[in-house]
């Protein structure tokens, strides 16, 4: 089996059909001969046959003269000697084509003996003839006894001469059909070992052959999948290399792997340090950056010269520069590191885009740069962050009019876009940029005029306006045509129109100090499930909920009613108090969790704790809680989270009524 | 009014800015514990807590005034660099009153010092 292993692929295909070639030589070999033996029986036959033909002319011969002479002497009419002349004529060549078709030496001897005998014959013949003439009676008689003695004797001879050929074609035919049995024999057994060998090659070939491949096949696939190889029969063939490029590949793959998780460690590492770095001096920065503000401001408000009071105001302008950019780098910082916290509201654009038109005015009237904006009549709103939103906006603008050619225009334009979107606009009328530039305004620190130097900036303002409008479910849109100028785009999840009939409740407008959201057409409420043990805290979501129209609140003391409450209230939020009288808070979450899983709903839990230590956040995130809210409860994070859960909901339930009317109603249990 | 703050420059800015507030007698304390000591004699009006100070930190000294029942009712006003949301929603909840970002702008300070310090009595206007 090593052997056979060690051999190259192409040897054991040869060595495979060597037996079923060997086989068909021998059979084809067999025949051959039997074949060469048949023919050399037919002319002997045939040799047998002219022989045994010529001496029957030859006995003719003499039996005719024979004849002819007996008659002659009987009857003593010349007329019967006309045969015995004409045989007399004829049988010196009969016997030369007789001494001819002999070809043994058996046989050669025989004839000559036979033209004895026919000389003798005829001779005597003649003897009896002149006997006749002479009218010598005893010895006509004598003569006419020794003819008979003679043709007997020429007859038996030319019978023995006649036997011999048949004999020997009988003695051919015998050996021809025992040379063909054994042909036969050598056939059968040629081809069933021929074809016995043959399938064991191919079976010892193609089952290695297969087994093998499918071997490296696994390997292969193991390599892919990163998995220790299986161990492979070492051998020298081409399996053999290509078991051993597999495990080389292994080899320089875990050593890949382990260099890159190495690097990725460095890199995670260094971002850290990165971030933490920045964080910590841009922290440290506004300390000194305090002072000088303040006193610069001081400053401002002193009598002053014109020109100090100009100096102030530089200072001032100088000091609020930097601040805004500390406040970019560790906005960027935080979202890198995921730490960056939104309070995500209802936002009016209108409201806002005239806000911040008003505070760009100035920088653009300095820079002679036009700015104006569309005034939109529908009242339009956003869900957004409102300061972060207003961020993004006024990092657009003032990109806009930095970027833009002297007596420029920048625009500012909303819209719905559909009925889920907002886009804002800010419309430049500068360089523009090429598609390559637009890849380039997003990536951080890369400025496309860093060379140039002509425009202050970090090169982090885009990037930052772009991560912090995904932060918020949105995107920028960039189009631009060089030479006329680039648009930026902000789309935002709308958050549907301003109802004039909902009344804000004077709980809600007391506990918030804000409007209540727009409410909703709803026949369909919304489930909380409260799972709290402190009395305090349920009366306050009591309250929280009950100015909402359309939400139905759902409260359990302790773990086990919420688990049990949970399958038939089904709510759409579950909110949990990890702190329990009956089960630890982690359970009550894995079970609930399962009960959402096997009811086939995604129900959002979110956690309610007084423990705000970032080990039991991030402990209770990594096992899926949808959210982590820290006592005492912020009510408007809440508000905006149940706010964009019903809304979800509405759109899934309207979407599903759409598509399946007759949808069984799965509330109706309650 | 108490001001915590070890940055001398800070100090020297908020004296400033009093002048525009007369009736505003200021306090200095340049490190926690004295922030405590100070806090406890003289129980001002307002205390205005910054929170990076060296020793006590800025949050313990909170929650140490806040838990001590002579000065508990004292209204805290903190100060920090960190504009993050989650230190100034911990702050809030530890009991402070408001909570102003470094650098602050020079109107937003005396709103602060006009909502905490009411004048005793009228004397003079200060502009």
């Amino acid at each position: 089996m090593r052997w056979w292993r060690n051999r190259s692929i192409r040897v054991e295909g040869l060595l495979m059909l060597a037996a079923p070639i060997l086989a068909l030589v021998i059979v084809t070999g067999a025949s051959l001969a039997v074949q060469a033996q048949e023919r050399s029986g037919r002319q002997v036959a045939i040799a047998a046959r002219a022989l045994a033909d010529t001496s029957q002319v030859v006995l003719d011969d003499a039996a005719n003269a024979e004849t002819s002479m007996r008659g002659y002497a009987a009857s003593r009419d010349p007329q019967f000697l006309a045969p015995f002349t004409a045989a007399s004529r004829q049988v010196s060549a009969d016997v030369r084509s007789l001494i001819a078709a002999a070809s043994t030496d058996l046989e050669r001897s025989a004839v000559a003996e036979i033209a004895v005998a026919v000389q003798g014959e005829f001779t005597n013949l003649e003897r009896i003839h002149s006997s006749v003439l002479a009218e010598a009676g005893a010895a006509e008689l004598d003569a006419l006894e020794t003819g008979k003695v003679t043709m007997d004797q020429l007859r038996a001879q030319i019978s023995s001469l006649q036997m011999a050929p048949s004999r020997m074609v009988l003695e051919k035919r015998a050996e021809i059909t025992r040379l063909e049995n054994a042909a036969q024999a050598i056939e059968i057994i040629g081809v069933t070992l021929g074809a016995m060998a043959g399938l064991a090659g191919v079976a010892l070939f193609a089952g290695g052959v297969s087994r093998r491949v499918r071997l490296a096949a696994d390997n292969a696939e193991r390599l892919g999948q990163g998995e220790p190889l299986l161990p492979t029969p070492s051998s020298k063939d081409e399996f053999g290399n290509l078991s051993h490029s597999l495990i080389v590949a292994r080899r320089l793959l875990a050593t890949r792997l382990a260099e890159l998780s190495a690097a990725r460690d460095q890199a995670v590492v260094a971002t850290q340090a990165k971030n933490n770095f920045l964080s910590r001096t841009s922290h440290e920065l506004r300390t000194p950056l305090n002072a000088i503000l303040g006193f610069a401001q001081l400053l401002e408000m002193a009598e002053l010269a014109d020109d100090d009071r100009d100096s102030a105001a530089r200072i001032l302008d100088a000091g609020r520069h930097l601040l805004n950019l500390i406040n970019q780098l560790i906005d960027t910082a935080q979202i890198e590191t995921g730490q960056l916290r939104l309070s995500v509201d209802r936002v009016e654009i209108q409201t806002l885009v005239t806000d911040v038109v008003t505070l760009m005015s100035p920088l653009a009237a300095a820079s002679g740069i036009h700015l104006e904006h569309s005034a939109n009549t529908r009242t339009l709103a956003a869900l957004a962050d409102p300061q972060r939103l207003r961020q993004i906006l006024i990092n657009l603008l003032s990109n806009a009019v930095k970027y833009n050619r002297h007596g420029g225009t920048v625009r500012l334009s909303y819209r719905a876009c559909g009925p889920d979107d907002i886009e804002i606009s800010v419309a430049d009328t500068g360089l523009g940029l090429s598609a390559a530039e637009i890849e380039r305004v997003f990536v951080p620190f890369d400025r496309l005029d860093a060379d140039q130097g002509s425009i202050e900036g970090t090169g982090i303002g885009l990037p930052l306006a772009l991560s912090l409008s995904e932060a918020m479910h949105g995107r920028i849109k960039v189009t631009s045509t060089p030479g006329s100028g680039s648009t930026f785009t902000v789309i935002l999840p709308a958050a549907g129109r301003v109802d004039p009939d909902a009344r804000p409740s004077l709980t809600i407008e007391r506990l918030l100090g804000r409007q209540s959201p727009g409410s909703v057409a709803n026949t369909d409420p919304f489930v909380v499930l409260y799972i709290e043990d402190n009395a305090a805290n349920t009366r306050v979501l009591e309250l929280f909920f009950s100015g909402w129209p359309g939400i139905t609140l759902y409260t359990a003391a302790t773990g086990r009613a919420g688990i049990d409450l949970f399958s038939g209230c089904r709510p759409d939020l579950v909110l949990l108090d990890l702190h329990l009288p009956d089960l630890p808070g982690d359970e009550v979450y894995m079970r609930l969790r399962a009960e959402s899983e096997s009811l086939t709903m995604q129900t959002p839990i979110i956690v309610v704790s007084a423990d705000a230590t970032p080990a039991a956040i991030g402990r209770m995130l990594t096992r899926g809680v949808n959210d982590y809210l820290t006592k005492p409860i912020d009510l408007r994070h809440l508000q905006n989270i149940v706010e964009a859960l019903r809304r979800k909901k509405e759109r899934t339930d309207s979407a599903a009524a759409l598509h399946d009317p007759p949808r069984a109603p799965a509330k109706a249990v309650l | 009014m108490l001001y915590v703050e070890d940055n001398a420059d800070n100090i020297h800015l908020v004296r400033r800015i009093l002048r525009l507030r007369p009736h505003v007698e200021l306090l200095v304390a340049t490190e926690g514990d004295q922030a405590l000591a100070t806090a406890g004699e003289s129980l001002p009006s307002l205390i205005l807590l910054d929170l990076r100070l060296p020793g006590l930190g800025g949050q313990e000294v909170l929650q140490r005034l806040k838990s001590a029942n002579s000065t508990s009712s004292i209204p805290v006003v903190v100060v920090s660099g960190d504009s993050g949301q989650t230190q100034h929603c911990t702050m809030l909840g530890l009991g402070a009153e408001q909570f102003l970002t470094k650098p602050f702008e020079l109107d937003e300070f005396l709103a602060v010092i006009d909502r905490f310090c009411q004048p005793r009595e009228v004397t003079f206007e200060d502009r």
